[in-house]
């Protein structure tokens, strides 16, 4: 507890935090690098093998997404709203948007294939496969 | 009546006019009363279904709009949080924030598939099994609501994951509360509708309906009202709207449309009515009045006044017509009296004429009274008189000449020449008066001279005869009294005296009948009474008695005269006495002459009757002529035939009236002498 709380501390020093993207324990999928998880966020790779995947985002004030769009999607704000326009005509939706980070796990618990990230210490204790770490302000 | 309508053409226009103007409306308002309440009642039953299935379309359109609105709820992304036990709550506050938008009763809860509430309106219930899964397991599956309980619509779609496989991840459930129905009935007084369920007993908007429904819709009637409904379904099964209505209402509003219909009918009438007589009087008044000018016109015979219509139409036109013909008729009128005034001047200048020229007694004088007249009457035709030259065609005078007994060219009248016809006419005329005139002149004069010439002829010829007669009976009867004359001598001595005596009585009653004729034997008039005419009765039997009694015949005279008063002359009365007398016996060979006093109030009448031979009706009606007796054989029995001639002449000289009749030869006669009495 003492750890999460330093963490915590730590992150918000930093003004980035650590996060990992998770997917349900049962899927066949055990990780994933950051160019394979940039192509499901944007849209380009949407299955897995047999496997369906919805990637799921936070909300657009949530500082861990803006955080993920920066550092990993390396893409503005403005940039992902053209591409989504742009994808919008090929049938193509962007990620779920889900309420907050507990939501994306139990989201995750739940609908197979569902991927999405939290921050780190959230998925410490939860039943789900961690795909990838992010330590966060890197690069 | 109808003989005065057809008189009248402002009563026939008023008519027409009247019945093209309420006929329509009489129609209209019959038919809608004959037939008004089947018309209306029909007319009302489809007009409170028409509402009412506008009522349950509404109730079905809210009903289709409520599902919309679910579905599109359950489309919702957020939905997906359903997997997840809305953990952010915000299935939650979307559905808090659909049910603020509306302005209706329910409560909306999402359910998981374990049937448990995940989120709702209603917090309580929130995370709790659903109270009404009984009801709700029901309903699920239905495209309607499902009646929960009495005031509970469970209305539910499910919702279907956007993740992953189109799988039902749970349920959006609307809890509908019947009372939002209410705002779907009609209000009003006329009409006024409520949603019920029969099934569930519930009703919304009014009581439960006191009937058993039947079908989709229906009508129930009872005495009082009149109750129609129509079910909701299929977007409310179960349910009914229903309208109840007062038939005392109904009655009213039935009232009313007649109401409407009589006053309207009655205002159109009474409009018709005044445009009718007003059209009416506008057009045949001035038609009356020229009818009633006329009238007058014709009846007074005043022509000289114009009829006055003021109008440029048809009307003024007539007005003026008859005024010309008027015109026309009151110159004929004038002409024609001219012209009767002139015709009864020419009259009067005729009669004129004619009584100047009957005083004229000398021819000169008349052809020159006559030609001063007619130069009076026409000084412009200077007519002139000639004896002989003139033109044919002048009116001529033609005179009678009597020694020819021929009609004797006169004279002609001269005119100037091209007289019109009647003035020729006229002068015709007057010339055959004055032809006339000149004829009786000549006549007159010439009857004078003759009578003149006869009277002294027989005075002359009486006188002279007398002489000689008066010296032979004188000589005769010394020869009878003083001659010694033999016996054979005597007789015919006697003969001769008898025939001069004879002779005398004749020349005696000749001189008095040229007197008479001449007018210079004027009798001499005196009162006779009844005993001075007894006198003379006495005398003249006196007279006849012996006679009478040579013949044996019978001299009845009056035994008595009725008492009487007559005026006559005593010589005449006696004359005509002894004539009548003599008369009856000289022609009566047996028998009797009997006279006798015929009475009267004014007349006195004295019969002469005989049995003596009579006479036939032929010689009756010259029997008062002189020289005239019965028969040639007569002549032996003395007389000469002067008798009853002058008898009637004295008659007529003292005013009396003699007549003789018989009933025919041998059958006796009657001589009548009628006097007046005072």
């Amino acid at each position: 507890m003492m750890k999460q709380l330093l963490l915590l501390l730590f992150t918000m020093v930093l003004g980035a935090q650590e996060w990992v993207l998770v997917i349900r324990s049962d899927a066949p999928l055990k990780t994933l690098n950051t160019a394979q998880i940039r192509d499901i966020y944007l849209g380009k790779t949407r299955f897995a093998g047999d496997l369906r995947l919805f990637p799921l985002q936070l909300g657009a004030d949530d500082p861990l997404r803006q955080q993920f769009e920066r550092e990993t999607l390396k893409l503005s704000r403005a940039a992902l709203r053209e591409w989504w326009i742009r994808r919008h005509y090929l049938g193509q939706r962007p990620p779920k948007v889900v309420g907050s980070a507990e939501a994306v796990l139990a989201y995750v618990q739940q609908v197979e294939g569902a991927v999405g990230y939290v921050p780190y210490y959230m998925a410490l204790d939860a039943n789900v496969t961690v795909l990838h770490y992010d330590a966060g302000g890197a690069q | 009546m109808i003989a005065w309508v057809r008189r009248h053409m402002a009563v026939k226009l008023l008519l027409l006019i009247f019945l093209v103007g309420v006929v329509p409306y009489a129609a209209i308002l019959a038919y809608t009363l004959v037939s008004e309440e089947k018309l209306y009642t029909e007319h009302f039953y489809d007009e409170q279904q028409g509402r009412m299935a506008q009522v349950a379309a509404d109730v079905g359109n809210h009903m289709a709009q409520l599902y919309r609105e679910l579905h599109f709820l359950a489309g919702s992304v957020v939905m997906d949080d359903l997997l997840i036990n809305d953990l952010d709550r915000r299935v939650a506050s979307l559905l808090e924030r659909y049910k603020a938008v509306y302005d209706l009763d329910f409560s909306l809860l999402a359910l998981g598939l374990d049937g448990r509430v995940i989120a709702s309106t209603e917090v309580m219930q929130t995370g709790k099994p659903y109270i009404r899964y009984r009801a709700f397991e029901s309903a699920v599956g239905h495209t309607s609501p499902y009646q929960a309980d009495e005031n509970t619509l469970l209305l539910e779609v499910p919702v279907r994951a956007a993740l992953g496989s189109d799988r039902i991840i749970g349920y959006l459930v609307m809890e509908y509360r019947t009372a939002n129905l209410q705002r779907f009935n009609l209000e009003g007084p006329s009409a006024s509708t409520l949603l019920f369920n029969p099934g569930t007993r519930h009703s919304i908007g009014g009581p439960l309906p006191p009937f058993t429904v039947e079908g989709q819709t229906g009508t129930v009637e009872s005495k009082r009202s009149v109750w129609f409904y129509r079910a909701l379904a299929p977007q409310l099964s179960g349910w009914y709207v229903g309208y109840h209505m007062d038939r005392a209402l109904q009655r009213s509003l039935i009232d009313d449309l007649n109401r409407l219909l009589t006053l309207l009918l009655l205002f159109g009438v009474g409009m018709i009515a005044a445009a009718a007589f007003w059209f009416s009087r506008r057009i045949v008044a001035p038609l009356g009045a020229l009818q009633r000018q006329a009238s007058d016109m014709v009846r007074t015979g005043q022509y000289s006044l114009p009829v006055a219509s003021g109008r440029t139409d048809e009307i003024g036109q007539l007005a003026q017509a008859f005024n010309a013909m008027a015109g026309d008729i009151r110159q004929a009128f004038e002409a024609l009296e001219r012209e009767n005034v002139f015709r009864l001047q020419r009259l009067t200048q005729m009669i004129a004429l004619f009584h100047r020229l009957m005083e004229t007694e000398e021819e000169s004088a008349c052809l020159k009274t006559a030609l001063t007249e007619l130069k009076m009457l026409a000084p412009e035709y200077n007519v002139r008189f000639a004896r002989a030259g003139a033109p044919k065609s002048m009116p001529t005078l033609f005179v009678y000449d009597f020694e020819h007994e021929t009609l004797k060219y006169y004279g002609s009248l001269i005119l100037p020449e091209g007289l019109a016809e009647e003035e020729q006419a006229f002068f015709r005329a007057v010339a055959s008066m004055i032809a006339a005139r000149i004829g009786q002149i000549r006549a007159y004069n010439r009857l004078r001279r003759d009578s003149a010439a006869k009277t002294a002829f027989i005075s002359h010829l009486s006188h002279d005869l007398r002489t000689p007669l008066h010296a032979i009976l004188s000589q005769t009867q010394f020869l009878v009294g003083y001659g010694r004359l033999e016996a054979g001598a005597l007789e015919r001595i006697g003969g001769i005296e008898h025939a001069a005596q004879q002779l005398l009585g004749m020349v005696n009653d000749l001189l008095d009948l040229a007197r008479l004729d001449a007018g210079k034997y004027e009798p001499e008039l005196e009162t006779l009474r009844t005993a001075e005419i007894a006198d003379m009765f006495d005398e003249v039997g006196a007279l006849l008695a012996p006679l009478a009694e040579q013949k044996g015949v019978a001299l009845l005279l009056p035994e008595s005269v009725p008492d009487t008063t007559v005026v006559a002359d005593r010589r005449f009365l006696r004359q005509i006495l002894l004539n009548l007398l003599s008369n009856a016996v000289k022609f009566t060979d047996s028998g009797s002459v009997t006279c006798a006093f015929d009475t009267t109030e004014s007349v006195l009448c004295l019969r002469v009757q005989d049995t003596g031979r009579g006479m036939a009706a032929e010689t009756l009606k010259h029997v008062f002529e002189p020289f005239v007796q019965s028969e040639k054989t007569d002549r032996a029995r003395g007389g000469s035939g002067l008798g009853l001639a002058l008898s009637r002449r004295y008659a007529q000289h003292i005013g009396a009236e003699l007549t003789l009749s018989s009933d025919g030869v041998g059958r006796g006669s009657t001589a009548r002498l009628c006097l007046t009495t005072l």
